[in-house]
């Protein structure tokens, strides 16, 4: 029993994401540039994960950083989520989103990054 | 006959906790309410049953907010109070073979929000004031 224990430990640990991991992997996240100003970014980036339900646990607009838990439901951890928010140039913003799952073998997961960007361009479409 | 009501009975009961809430008032599987606390404020709540996602709870709730502020004649709305909360039922099933009931736990979600109306768009567009018709095209739930 306590052979199990030790071998399926490590197993289910080594799929774990902490905040931290999303908070230095913005290297690895999806980046895009847009037309629009830092604060309007920020203002819809925020609003983005306010609709999906997600829980900011820290910001910075000054530093246009977001970083917050998405899809915590019963039965799943949700993941960890990190946006980035740029100014690259005059009305050109560039947003970086970073997910990683809380639990890697979990099937549910909080909003992709393919479909932050993909709401963040209909706003700015709907302008 | 009784037999047949309480059969139908059952069988309504089944198809209907196998659906999720649909964008509407509420009822039986849940939906929306509103108040109106004074000319440009509302409390709007959408209460979600255990086929609901949050996510959709939520979607839900703020679609009915810029409904309701287009409706009123503004073109945004403030959110200034917002609360999501989870809540967990116990559901019985009886099981006519073995003659026996079964609880389960049932969660459901509900969102709530205190929004006020705006005519004007605000010198700064933070993230708790939307634009009702582009919130209605971004999200739509047609």
């Amino acid at each position: 029993m306590k052979a199990i224990i030790m071998l399926v430990t490590p197993l289910l640990l080594i799929g774990c994401a902490t905040m931290n991991t999303v908070k230095s992997g913005k290297d690895s996240g999806t980046a895009v540039v847009y037309e629009t100003t830092k604060d309007n970014a920020y203002s819809y980036a925020k609003k983005i994960l306010r609709e999906v339900g997600g829980k900011v646990s820290s910001e910075s607009e000054e530093k246009g950083e977001i970083f917050a838990v998405t899809g915590a439901e019963v039965g799943s951890y949700g993941s960890y989520i990190g946006i980035w928010v740029q100014s690259v140039g005059e009305k050109k913003t560039e947003v970086t989103v970073y997910t990683r799952r809380v639990l890697a073998t979990q099937l549910t997961t909080g909003i992709s990054e393919s479909d932050f960007h993909k709401k963040f361009k209909l706003y700015l479409d709907s302008e | 006959m009784k037999q047949i009501l309480l059969t139908m009975v059952l069988f309504a009961f089944a198809i209907l906790s196998g659906c999720s809430t649909p964008y509407t008032q509420k009822g039986f599987l849940g939906g929306f309410t509103e108040t109106k606390l004074d000319s440009t404020s509302y409390k709007v709540t959408f209460n979600g049953n255990g086929m609901t996602s949050r996510e959709t709870v939520i979607k839900y709730m703020l679609y009915r907010c810029a409904e309701l502020t287009a409706e009123a004649g503004y073109k945004y709305f403030e959110i200034t109070f917002e609360d999501n909360s989870t809540n967990t039922n116990t559901s019985w099933t009886y099981d006519v073979n073995t003659n026996s009931t079964h609880s389960s736990a049932v969660v459901h979600h509900d969102a709530e929000a205190t929004i006020r109306l705006l005519k004007e768009k605000p010198e700064k567009m933070k993230d708790n004031i939307y634009n009702a018709k582009q919130y209605m095209t971004v999200n739509n739930i047609n």
